[in-house]
């Protein structure tokens, strides 16, 4: 049972799929995820490699893997949070703004790296705690002690299998765009 | 936040859409009538709890009956359906999806702050519901074409790529939707949303050209009716039907500067004129091969018949075309015009629309959506992540 509990959104769960060790990172971290249904039924794609003509393709993923080993919970936004996913929804697609009232109707920290998503949620929840999937990857495999060549990796997946665009402001994204040049 | 009346307008809105009755809704939501007719009258705004169950009992999202910059997009109601070569479920779905694109597109317009103006042909008034029998809609078709033709600027040359123009100049806004294969074309407008085109994917580019020129030939003469274009050709050839197809005939296959291209190439020839001629023709003027014909046929430059003689020959149009070397580009057509997901990817970098919506927008999945903003919006130099902001405005980067 892990000791921290993060609300996730969608695209940190996608993030966290698109780096092929997202159970790895969550154990390193001694935390689980709590989600949506509307969150974790976005979760269907990342993308795949390019077909022969260079076009894009998706490949489909479920987040089975991770409820599985109890490392992520779906759960409804309760009702005493209504209120407040209803005021975000005036604002974010339903399933960013179900992540909000999750997130505070549990006292959790919110994981995400949506730029709006984190404008409300910092107006509407002052004190809510916000996480970005590059902290989260940062962190994790720092625990693990991933190396210089698992960490290219990682920000490789993160960028091809999720294409991933930290936002301006995100600390990490150095670090971030650092790992991708030397992929190169 | 938006008010009480907004919000009812739109409960009701999504309920007709969906041909529910007000005591069908009020039954799942476990409400009075007047109760629930009091919400959509804006007497009473929904709690939170009851919000959340009209929005599922409607099958619509909280964020699409709250947003601010929600456009109403109601099309105009003479639209009629039936007798179109396919069913009216069928339709009605089409031009539902049509009627939520042209909604998305004033949305995005209305997010970025762009106040819709009226483009220039929209204000072209003179062959509105012109009257009389099918001899005066095409006199007045062929003069609309030629109008439309000047204020392009297009004289009488071909105009095989003209469909940016029409939707920068007309204001049509154009998309290409996987329609039911009777239907070729839809047309719809609205005060809000203007007007809207779906052309058929699945058609070849020549067909799909025709049928845009078609609808725009219904935008000109009777907007307020809507139309839906059969594959096949209209069953009936009313006065509207007339004037809009005699207007994509004349407007893509214009008499002058075609019989002047007949001409050269009838002159260099030696006095003669083939069947590759016909193709090559039909390829410049980004129109079908049958269309070519027959238009020639009409002119009086092929003698009649000649298309069907060479049907009955079982002429293989495509593969001559392809030894020709004028089989055009026939990979994926994208569905969205490119002005809208330029709009959407702004809204997006702007932090107007989270995630979740610009994959709405965009019509695909959030990694899908990703890709395309990095796609649009990012530029690798060399071995260094760039971010370029390809909708900065660069006028206020003088002095």
């Amino acid at each position: 049972m892990a000791s921290k509990v993060v609300a996730a959104d969608a695209c940190v769960l996608l993030n966290l799929l698109a780096t092929g060790r997202a159970g790895d990172l969550l154990r390193a971290l001694d935390t689980s995820l709590i989600a949506t249904p509307l969150a974790a039924a976005e979760v269907k794609y990342l993308a795949g490699t390019p077909d022969e003509e260079g076009r894009p393709t998706r490949q489909t993923v479920d987040l089975a893997e991770l409820t599985a080993h109890g490392l992520l919970e779906v759960r409804g936004v309760p009702q005493a949070a209504l209120d407040l996913y209803v005021r975000c929804a005036a604002e974010l697609h339903d399933a960013d703004a179900s992540g909000i009232a999750l997130a505070v109707s549990f006292g959790v920290a919110l994981a995400t790296d949506d730029g709006l998503a984190r404008g409300v949620a910092a107006r509407e929840a002052a004190n809510l705690e916000l996480v970005g999937t590059l902290a989260l990857v940062r962190k994790g495999s720092e625990a693990i002690g991933v190396d210089q060549e698992g960490l290219v990796k990682l920000a490789r997946n993160l960028r091809t299998r999720g294409n991933f665009l930290p936002p301006r402001q995100d600390p990490d994204r150095e670090w971030y765009q650092r790992l991708l040049s030397l992929s190169t | 936040m938006i008010s009480s009346q907004q919000l009812g307008e739109r409960i009701s809105q999504e309920r007709r859409r969906r041909d529910l009755t007000q005591a069908d809704v009020a039954a799942k939501l476990g409400l009075s009538r007047p109760t629930y007719i009091g919400i959509e009258k804006g007497e009473r705004r929904p709690n939170a709890e009851e919000l959340v169950k009209i929005a599922e009992a409607l099958q619509v999202s909280l964020h699409d009956l709250l947003k601010e910059h929600r456009a109403a997009g109601e099309v105009s109601p003479r639209f009629r359906f039936g007798g179109r070569g396919a069913s009216d479920v069928e339709l009605r779905g089409v031009v539902e999806k049509l009627e939520q694109l042209g909604r998305r597109y004033v949305e995005l317009e209305s997010l970025l702050g762009i106040v819709r103006v009226k483009a220039p042909l929209e204000s072209l008034e003179t062959y509105r519901t012109t009257p009389g029998d099918g001899r005066r809609s095409r006199l007045a078709a062929e003069d609309a074409a030629r109008t439309v033709r000047g204020a392009l600027g297009l004289g009488d040359a071909p105009a095989p790529d003209v469909a940016p123009r029409l939707e920068t100049e007309a204001g049509i806004r154009l998309f290409h939707l996987d329609l039911p294969s009777p239907v070729a074309g839809v047309f719809i407008w609205g005060d809000e949303i203007g007007a809207c085109v779906a052309v058929n994917r699945r058609h070849p580019p020549e067909r799909r050209l025709w049928s845009l020129l078609h609808e725009t030939g219904h935008f000109l003469r009777d907007r307020e009716a809507g139309d839906v274009l059969p594959t096949l050709g209209p069953e009936r050839m009313d006065a509207s039907e007339v004037f809009a197809d005699t207007f994509a005939k004349e407007f893509l296959l214009p008499q002058t500067g075609l019989a002047r291209r007949f001409g050269e190439v009838f002159r260099a020839n030696g006095a003669r004129f083939t069947i590759a001629d016909i193709l090559s023709l039909a390829h410049t003027y980004g129109v079908s091969f049958q269309a070519m014909c027959m238009r020639l046929e009409e002119l009086d430059l092929l003698p009649t018949g000649t298309y069907d003689r060479l049907k009955q020959q079982k002429f293989k149009v495509r593969e001559t075309e392809a030894q020709l070397g004028l089989a055009g580009h026939r990979g994926e057509i994208a569905t969205l015009p490119e002005r809208y997901i330029n709009l959407a990817l702004a809204a997006y970098e702007a932090e107007k629309i989270s995630e979740g919506s610009l994959a709405e927008y965009l019509m695909t999945d959030r990694v899908s959506a990703r890709g395309i903003y990095l796609q649009r919006r990012h530029v690798r130099v060399e071995d260094h992540d760039v971010d370029t902001d390809i909708g900065l405005d660069v006028l206020s980067l003088a002095g």
